[in-house]
């Protein structure tokens, strides 16, 4: 998929691919200010590390960090799909 | 004094806006100067405090582990400070049920400096706090901690950018081996004691002011300058208006922390920007605690390796608790008893008050020995490395959908996994969850979770008499009616689920220290307050024993005993006495069957069928909370839940063992 492609496309943190590199576009109002307060907030760029069992939470990797997040939450949260590129590490990626 | 005391002993972020100093910087508690430590959950406060005072008891590498303000007094290089262990938090607004905000209780510490630690490998999460500090005008020392860590991640700091930034010295440290972390107190005291010796609404004006929205700034600086003239705000948030009406706060800091909403989004930017100056991320890499990490939330290695972790964390308490049972009875019996009864007998001729007294400083204390000392200080000793390790909080993780059904988080499987070693930490332990309404259900749960006391009584009573199998079979009655027990208070109770968010700490390998400090710390509490109330108990069972009293209470208790359960009268008896002390409930109903019976009833089985000993033994593993848990639920949630959720416990027992009791044949 070309680069613009992936970023025009509507993505939630709950529809990329774990390992996907994304960048946060908006987070709800209504959203627990605990998402906030852990950092995922517009403008971060976060690396989907993996989801837990059963439909469990999903766990993003932001800086050095590791969040777990309800799986619903992570649906109400919009993002754009950074396209990786193996000539510009992303720290967040790498780590 | 240096340039950075000078900065932020002046007049914080909207010095240029003509406010004064806030309060809280000038307001001087009796005594020595106050050093508040501040940071966000799992930074290493606690650690901090640990290895500046001894006390390993509550670090641990579970996000949310301090949960109240801890003033300890300090001694660094000479100088006597009080060090604030305030709990980790987010924001200046960010609560923990039952808790003020933040903003409060680092107010109310009246601190004269404080110490803010950050996580050197991940500036920009926890940048925007120390900007919030500094915001309200408190002056800051940076310690820049596990360093090591971040190293191991390729990341290096350049502290002095840093410290120009914010104009505040920064050190780096490693709280865990103590590296810089007397230094990092010792210039924070000496800050403290810069502030304390200078006089009110001493301060230069400041020169390094965050670049915030200059209209925000204006606009803070409005709102302060209405508070400061009196002005009635009606947004103002009651707490807030009551702290500025008793000079708690300035007016200054009500405006900062009323500006809240506004102020945090421009702190995060800012701590993004200033983040990027200073990282250097050279050779950024993946260490193994990281892949160890992803492995152990993984759905095809997590639930194995979990199962694996709860089974042995159990099989480790039962064997070395029951070695260690078996060790202490026999030393009790052999040694101390005779001499203990001799000695009462001695004292007191008295036939009844020797043999009351008895019931408590022999067979009381036997008990303890017996069940309380062994299994809950193994059980404490594993917990606490599991909580070292960072492992309990991929639990929370791996179990949310199983406890998402049951109106609760992940999380609660920290309380519950306590539970089964004793009810009473179990209560505490519900404090990291979020809600009353979370707190309530998984109290619930935890009251209905057999302890190590029942769980012993249930093996005891049906192992020997009827084959493990039953006492096997029920242990699974008592998880499915707890299960459906939970899930029936979440469809009654009001409220929602919070959804789960939650910081995963990384893997690290347990401090034997640290570990041992900790269990022996809570299992010292478990002691003083367990020892009464079983002494207590005893006390009262002997005396009803002794004087005859205790017919009165089988005649009175038959209808449910009898009536509902099908269980002999003395049954009824031991069971409600097992209120005061859990693994009563079959030494009980052992003397009181030889006393009714007499020698021949010895066995269980020669005065209950197999039927009526399973009844038994799963009322007592669901049964009330004892007299200690009933105690923690009230210190608590206050009488009125305790009793609720008590009563509630009692119903479920009740009404399953009725219904076990029909369908086993036995009433």
């Amino acid at each position: 998929m070309a680069k613009s492609e992936l970023a025009a496309q509507e993505w939630t943190l709950a529809s990329v691919p774990v390992g996907d590199l994304v960048d946060v576009i908006h987070v709800p109002a209504e959203a627990p200010e605990a998402l906030l307060s852990h950092g995922i907030r517009p403008g971060v760029r976060l690396v989907v590390d993996g989801d837990a069992p059963f439909g469990g939470p999903r766990i993003v990797r932001l800086g050095g960090c590791r969040v777990a997040i309800a799986r619903h939450l992570t649906r109400t949260i919009r993002v754009a799909r950074v396209p990786r590129s193996p000539s510009e590490p992303c720290s967040a990626d790498l780590r | 004094m240096s340039a950075w005391q000078a900065l932020t002993r002046s007049r914080g972020l909207y010095a240029r806006v003509g406010e004064s100093a806030p309060s809280t910087e000038t307001v001087q508690t009796e005594g020595h100067p106050v050093v508040a430590l501040v940071g966000r959950p799992n930074v290493g406060k606690s650690t901090f405090v640990a290895q500046l005072t001894g006390r390993y008891e509550e670090a641990a590498n579970v996000p949310g582990t301090t949960v109240g303000a801890i003033r300890r007094q300090v001694r660094v290089g000479g100088h006597d400070a009080v060090l604030v262990d305030l709990p980790g938090s987010h924001s200046l607004t960010d609560r923990s049920d039952g808790l003020p905000p933040f903003w409060q209780l680092l107010l109310h510490a009246r601190p004269d400096a404080v110490l803010a630690i950050v996580d050197a490998g991940d500036l920009s999460l926890h940048l925007p706090l120390v900007l919030a500090c500094r915001d309200l005008g408190l002056p800051i020392i940076v310690a820049a901690n596990l360093a090591d860590e971040a190293a191991a991640h390729g990341i290096e700091l350049d502290l002095g950018r840093l410290s120009q930034l914010l104009a505040a010295p920064v050190h780096r440290t490693v709280g865990r081996h103590g590296t810089g972390v007397r230094a990092a107190l010792a210039d924070a005291i000496r800050l403290a004691e810069t502030q304390r010796d200078s006089p009110p609404g001493d301060g230069r004006p400041m020169t390094s002011i965050p670049p915030y929205r200059p209209d925000l700034v204006r606009s803070v600086g409005a709102l302060a300058a209405r508070l400061r003239g009196g002005e009635s705000v009606d947004e103002l948030d009651p707490a807030l208006r009551s702290a500025l009406a008793t000079g708690t706060v300035s007016a200054l800091a009500a405006a900062t922390i009323a500006s809240a909403d506004r102020l945090e989004p421009e702190r995060w930017a800012l701590a993004t920007r200033w983040a990027a100056q200073v990282e250097n991320h050279a050779g950024a890499r993946r260490t193994r605690a990281d892949r160890i990490g992803r492995v152990v939330t993984s759905p095809r290695f997590g639930l194995p390796l979990f199962a694996f972790a709860t089974l042995g964390a159990l099989w480790l308490t039962m064997t070395v608790g029951s070695a260690m049972a078996t060790l202490l009875t026999t030393g009790w019996s052999t040694y101390v008893s005779p001499v203990v009864t001799a000695a009462i007998r001695t004292l007191l001729p008295v036939p009844m008050v020797s043999a009351t007294l008895l019931w408590a400083f022999d067979s009381g204390l036997l008990s303890m020995l017996a069940v309380g000392i062994p299994f809950v200080l193994t059980f404490y000793l594993v917990i606490a490395a599991l909580e070292d390790s960072g492992y309990l909080a991929s639990t929370a993780v791996l179990s949310d959908r199983i406890f998402n059904a049951l109106g609760l988080p992940g999380r609660a499987a920290i309380p519950l996994l306590a539970a089964t070693g004793c009810n009473v930490p179990a209560i505490y332990a519900t404090r990291v969850l979020h809600s009353r309404r979370e707190r309530l259900l998984a109290s619930f749960l935890v009251s209905l979770t057999p302890c190590s006391a029942s769980s012993a009584v249930v093996v005891a009573a049906l192992a020997p008499y009827v084959g493990v199998g039953a006492a096997l079979g029920a242990f699974a009655v008592i998880a499915v009616v707890a299960i459906a027990a939970g899930l029936g208070a979440n469809t009654i109770l009001p409220g929602r689920q919070s959804p789960l968010v939650l910081e995963l700490p990384p893997l690290r390998l347990p401090v034997p220290r640290q570990v041992a400090a900790k269990a022996w710390h809570r299992f010292r509490a478990f002691v003083t307050t367990a020892t009464p109330v079983m002494l207590g108990g005893s006390l009262v069972v002997g005396a009803l024993y002794e004087t005859g009293a205790i017919g009165t209470i089988e005649t009175a208790l038959a209808p449910v005993s009898t009536g509902l359960l099908g269980l002999p009268p003395v049954a009824g008896i031991a069971l409600a006495l097992a209120v005061l002390r859990k693994e009563l409930a079959l030494q009980l109903l052992l003397t009181l069957a030889i006393a009714q019976f007499g020698f021949g009833a010895r066995s269980l089985l020669s005065f209950m069928t197999a039927g009526q000993l399973f009844v038994f033994a799963v009322v007592t593993g669901l049964s009330v909370p004892c007299v200690a848990t009933f105690g923690a639920l009230v210190g608590e949630f206050g009488w009125r839940r305790a009793g609720a959720v008590s009563g509630a416990t009692l119903a479920t027992a009740l009404g399953a063992g009725a219904i076990v009791a029909r369908l086993v044949g036995a009433a």
